[in-house]
């Protein structure tokens, strides 16, 4: 069922202790930097021990460097963003954060893997696979009848490599652990290393489903560091890439879900209109997932706003029907009511955002919050469900969907797409900051640049939204029977790619 | 399940005859990339090379060399080529069984 986005209302003890941090913090590149000590660190952690009424962690990482260890936290509340950065010299060790947020806790498991050592350690496991060392259980689970079913790296299919134990008895699923990293490639590093007019087509590899997504997450994040704007026409073009992007993996979503359900002439509907936005987003940018379009600056092409609004009005229509049939399927939707529960408080603990937070009654979305680009012109509204459950996600993705559509036709009512304008150069002045934030269809990815000198990145955080929604996906397991895994690994809809970067 | 099986009649048959029958791409998707050697001069500077991200183009001594196996089709070389020596075919069936049938010389005239 669906509800109106829920206020985020703050808490006034917590506002007045928030608005001293960003009053006291440096408005650098779309955020406000506060460099602190450790009582610091933890005074901020403090106030993100209650994520739904107050700011909230949407990443921690480290920096490592001889003599030069940094760690680093973003919190946001709505628009407002803080960075709080602690100075390690050349130590090591920080006051862990995990055990006072359940979100900081999977990424300190990553921040273990470098030279930083949070204390206490949040977990004797790691979280990824150390480089060619056999994998060990990642569950201890004990019982009668209790066993561990190691469910990949490698599966049937076309998959993505990621590791699931799955403890059960037989039927149910008692515990379920993730592990990835099986795909590492550096990427971070890499954003680094190239020049600074090739970041965009970095950023489309990190995961190839969300191709727009992270090249616009990292060009926009250096177009804040370099306070640089581009038109009204390319963010345009920009928002109707990634409002396509997002139509095609929601319809991918959908099509494995019925594929679960073994729905053969339902899968093939989804399959012909994901097929449709694909070829479409071929037509727009040469490139089936969008990709050489977004680049640092601007865009390199326009789009034929009629021909859009032509090949989205059949679309639609034919959307439209395919809905109308899903939603009257009972045995489709039998699997999908109350599986794969996860709460309001376990999904905003955890960090977990997109579609997988909307399901769960929390109005989270960057084009929301933290609007960019087009967004700030189109007050797009979250689509909330209140359910929490597999089917709650499914429903959110079909408002989406249609909400995509609708916004695709008010950008080319703003906006002139055929003319986006030249590409606007970028200059960075060493040290310079920036962050920007993008709505990807599987949630907020967020992504903190700094400058080096000679118009180059010194370094680059990319979190994709897999990296924390991955995190609540045990908590969605847990109690429900190994038949409705597929169910809730698909209404989850992540990238791998984008986790192991 | 009625409904289902009348939508799918109503939809008709959307597969292809690929690979019996090629099916044409949308204009303007990125598949092979190809040279005209007519328009690849000597003295050129090389243009073509200097935006390559992934070096699949080398351009030295008069000879231009095209390795598709690290073509990542960003289209870069493609604006970059003063004389619009450089386009992409709609050819898009471009496994081969011997890495080297990947690379492409050509003596510039």
């Amino acid at each position: 069922m669906s509800e109106g986005p829920l206020p985020i209302s703050p808490a006034p003890a917590a506002d007045a202790r928030w608005a001293r941090l960003l009053a006291a913090g440096r408005p650098r590149g779309g955020l406000r930097h506060l460099a602190g000590d450790a009582d610091g660190l933890l005074e901020l952690a403090s106030l993100l021990t209650d994520p739904l009424s107050g700011p909230r962690l949407l990443d921690l990482w480290g920096h490592s460097a001889p003599g030069a260890n940094t760690l680093l936290a973003l919190a946001a509340w709505g628009p407002d963003l803080l960075l709080y950065s602690l100075d390690l010299g050349g130590g090591a060790r920080y006051p862990s954060l995990g055990h006072l947020l359940p979100a900081a806790h999977w990424l300190e498991r990553e921040i273990a893997l470098s030279s930083l050592s949070p204390e206490p350690m949040p977990a004797p496991v790691p979280l990824e696979v150390a480089g060619g060392t056999p994998v060990e259980p990642l569950l201890d689970a004990r019982g009668i009848g209790v066993f561990t079913i190691p469910f990949g790296p490698i599966r049937s299919g076309v998959v993505e490599s990621i590791l699931y134990d799955v403890a059960t008895a037989g039927e149910d699923m008692l515990r379920v652990a993730v592990r990835g990293g099986f795909k590492h490639r550096g990427l971070e590093r890499r954003l680094t290393e190239v020049p600074i007019d090739q970041i965009s087509l970095v950023g489309e590899r990190v995961a190839g489903v969300f191709s727009v997504s992270g090249a616009l997450a990292i060009c926009q994040a250096v177009e804040a560091a370099a306070s640089v704007e581009v038109s009204a026409e390319a963010a345009g073009v920009r928002g109707v890439l990634a409002e396509l992007e997002r139509l095609y993996n929601h319809c991918d979503s959908i099509l494995k879900l019925t594929e679960d359900a073994s729905l053969a002439v339902a899968m093939a509907q989804m399959g012909i209109l994901k097929e449709r936005v694909l070829r479409l987003l071929a037509e727009i940018s040469g490139h089936r997932y969008g990709r050489g379009v977004v680049t640092l600056g601007g865009v390199t092409a326009g789009v034929s706003p009629k021909h859009l609004r032509d090949v989205l009005r059949r679309w639609r229509a034919d959307a439209r029907q395919v809905r109308h049939l899903l939603l009257a399927t009972n045995s489709f939707l039998d699997r999908l009511q109350r599986t794969g529960r996860i709460s309001r408080e376990d999904v905003a603990a955890l960090g977990g955002s997109g579609p997988l937070a909307r399901a769960s009654q929390l109005p989270w979305d960057a084009r929301h919050e933290r609007p960019q680009g087009i967004y700030r012109k189109l007050l797009v509204k979250p689509a909330v469900m209140s359910d929490c459950d597999a089917m709650a996600r499914f429903e959110v993705r079909l408002e989406e969907m249609r909400e995509s559509v609708d916004l695709i036709e008010r950008i080319t009512e703003e906006v002139d797409l055929a003319a986006p304008g030249p590409v606007v150069p970028v200059r960075l002045e060493a040290g310079a900051v920036g962050f920007s934030s993008a709505e990807a269809a599987e949630g907020e990815w967020t992504v903190v640049v700094e400058a080096a000198a000679g118009n180059r990145l010194a370094s680059c955080r990319i979190r994709p939204a897999s990296l924390l929604n991955f995190a609540c996906f045990p908590r969605a397991c847990e109690g429900w029977v190994l038949t409705d895994f597929a169910f809730i690994e698909h209404s989850f809809g992540l990238s791998v790619a984008g986790r192991d970067r | 399940m009625l409904r289902w099986i009348l939508q799918g009649i109503r939809t008709g048959i959307v597969t292809t005859r690929y690979p019996r029958r090629l099916e044409p791409q949308p204009n303007g998707v990125a598949n092979r990339l190809a040279v005209d050697p007519a328009l690849c001069l000597p003295g050129d500077e090389g243009e073509c090379a200097a935006v390559c991200p992934t070096g699949a183009i080398q351009v030295s001594d008069s000879r231009f060399g095209l390795d598709l196996g690290l073509c990542i089709q960003c289209r870069r070389c493609v604006s970059a080529c003063p004389r619009g020596a450089l386009s992409f075919t709609p050819e898009y069936e471009l496994a081969v069984t011997r890495r080297s049938d990947l690379v492409t010389e050509i003596e510039q005239r």
